[in-house]
């Protein structure tokens, strides 16, 4: 069976803000003039936790003390493929390092961002902690 | 350069934002514990448009209801509280009442027919933001309305775990139902069972190549245990390996150049390498013992098998150059049919519990074992190409068939005529 013709549809037209409101991530670059607010602003709450939730999964710890933290840094294109992974800070331990950089390398790709985040990709800073 | 701060609680975690203003948004998060929760989606039937034949709409809202009823990332909401939702026409309003019955998303869209073809337009909203999460219009012959809610349902699962669902894989599997052992393959959910071989000799252990090209299987087509390479597509049939002695229990490399399978040309039963092209063979393991049943890692580095080198059937691992080998099954007696999941991490296998065989999984890193106990005998298991899934064959009804435990836990009986085992699961063709 012959795969199915399929199109984005025409990219939905963000729908103008409430009194109050605000367009979230959107206003990084083309649209500034939005004030950024309290956090039902943010529109991408459920792809930031959908992120965190498919590291998490692929995370496997080592045994380090409490208060281990490392600095991972990526950035996550319009189809959720992962580049520029790099290791921002290390927590001094070699170990937890790798353990937090190879937890992207399994969560690689990520879901593709939001079709109404307009910007062609999105830099995360993620700190890995024990 | 102005820095935003913004912080949102999700269920356990306290995520804290910072946003700046560059040329594409950089934000900081804090993670601290690991978990994969559901999202919890209202998936009303697509408003079928006039003129649309009701069984092509029936077809296709029928295929997207068991797919997403299966489907690994998403919880679909109970259908019964969707009569509490009153219409309203401020989207804000109506985002919210859907929300207070318990759902993160809401999919809606339109079935019809246009002309000779089937179109049908999905939406996603998130119904925090009010934001889409997905919109695609999908367009196919009228006839093809599964296909599309399979590739709808596969989209869907995407815009949660960044890979397409299995709804468009198949399973092909060994199966007697015509008098003889013949090759056979079938889509995920058990439907449009086809026969590939019709060769009145015995099939055997069947592997896919990655692409879905190709299945490598055992045949005593010319007599003696032999390894054929079939195209399906094709109906093109190659002998690829038959010096002798027996062939089996093949595995293709993730780049489809290789096949690994157990041979006892020089006598004892050990592991070689072939290119999918033939040609001479390598021997990988040398050990007194029997060594069977390659299984290729996904990052192709490495090669699961099973051997009784310590005395009972366990599984090791070694690298693709049949070095440093070590051993990854513990806590049982046996424990042979390894298959990776494409994550590289975990690995199903058969194992003996309590006098019946069971299917088990290994975690490759910690050798953490878990057995899923189930009625009968459960063996020869294989993980759906997205690792939600596993398929295996069961003898809980009398004779074995070939069941799937979807990511619910909840087992799919996919065939019922003859004998069915050995299944081997691959996604989409490319």
């Amino acid at each position: 069976m012959a795969a199915p013709e399929q199109e984005e549809t025409p990219r939905p037209t963000p729908v103008p803000a409430p009194a109050g409101g605000g367009a979230g991530l959107s206003v990084g670059g083309d649209n500034g003039k939005q004030i950024p607010g309290i956090p039902s602003d943010f529109h991408f709450a459920y792809y930031v936790q959908r992120m965190l939730a498919l590291i998490e999964s692929r995370w496997y710890k080592p045994a380090v003390p409490a208060g281990t933290k490392a600095l991972v840094r990526f950035t996550i294109d319009r189809e959720g493929r992962l580049s520029r992974i790099e290791l921002e800070s290390s927590s001094g331990n070699s170990s937890f390092d790798r353990a937090a950089l190879r937890a992207m390398y399994g969560a690689n790709p990520l879901p593709p961002l939001p079709p109404a985040y307009a910007k062609p990709s999105l830099t995360v800073h993620l700190t890995f902690s024990e | 350069m102005k820095a935003r701060v913004f912080f949102i609680t999700a269920a356990a975690l306290l995520v804290g934002l910072v946003v700046s203003a560059q040329q594409d948004d950089d934000i900081y998060i804090t993670i601290t514990q690991p978990g994969l929760r559901r999202v919890s989606v209202a998936a009303p039937p697509l408003m079928v448009l006039p003129g649309t034949p009701a069984d092509v709409a029936h077809d296709f809202q029928e295929t997207l209801d068991a797919d997403l009823a299966a489907a690994a990332p998403i919880a679909i909401l109970e259908r019964r509280l969707y009569s509490l939702v009153e219409d309203d026409p401020r989207p804000e309003v109506l985002n919210e009442r859907w929300r207070s019955i318990g759902a993160q998303f809401l999919l809606s869209g339109t079935v019809v027919r246009a002309g000779g073809q089937l179109v049908v337009e999905a939406r996603l909203v998130d119904l925090v933001s009010g934001e889409f999460a997905f919109a695609k219009r999908y367009r196919a012959g009228i006839s093809a309305a599964p296909t599309v809610a399979h590739t709808l349902a596969n989209d869907l699962v995407k815009v949660f775990t960044g890979r397409q669902g299995p709804f468009l894989s198949r399973i092909a599997f060994i199966s007697d139902r015509t008098g003889s052992s013949e090759l056979w393959v079938m889509d995920w959910n058990g439907d449009n069972q086809k026969q590939l071989t019709k060769h009145n000799s015995l099939a055997l252990a069947p592997t896919w190549s990655p692409d879905g090209k190709h299945l490598v299987f055992t045949s005593y087509l010319r007599g003696n245990p032999a390894l054929y390479l079939l195209t399906p597509q094709e109906g093109y049939l190659k002998l690829l390996w038959d010096k002798g002695g027996v062939n089996s229990s093949a595995s293709i490399s993730p780049d489809g150049s290789t096949v690994a399978f157990a041979s006892s040309i020089e006598g004892n039963v050990d592991i070689y390498t072939i290119s999918i092209e033939g040609g001479e063979a390598r021997r990988l393991t040398t050990a007194r013992g029997i060594d069977t049943q390659p299984s290729w890692a996904p990052n192709g580095r490495q090669i699961a098998f099973t051997s009784s080198r310590s005395g009972s059937p366990q599984l090791y691992q070694m690298d693709a150059d049949g070095s440093n080998i070590r051993r990854v099954s513990f806590g049982a007696y046996f424990h042979d049919e390894g298959t990776w999941a494409y994550d590289g991490v975990r690995i199903a296998c058969t194992t003996r519990d309590e006098g019946s065989f069971q299917i088990a999984t290994i975690d490759a890193i910690s050798t953490e074992r878990t057995v899923i106990p189930a009625p009968g005998n459960n063996e020869s298991p294989c993980f759906s190409p997205e690792g939600s899934m596993i398929a295996f064959a069961s003898d809980r009804t009398g004779k074995p068939q070939i069941y799937i435990t979807d990511a619910n836990g909840v087992p799919h009986q996919l065939t019922s005529e003859g004998k069915n085992h050995s299944p081997t699961w691959v996604g989409q063709s490319q």
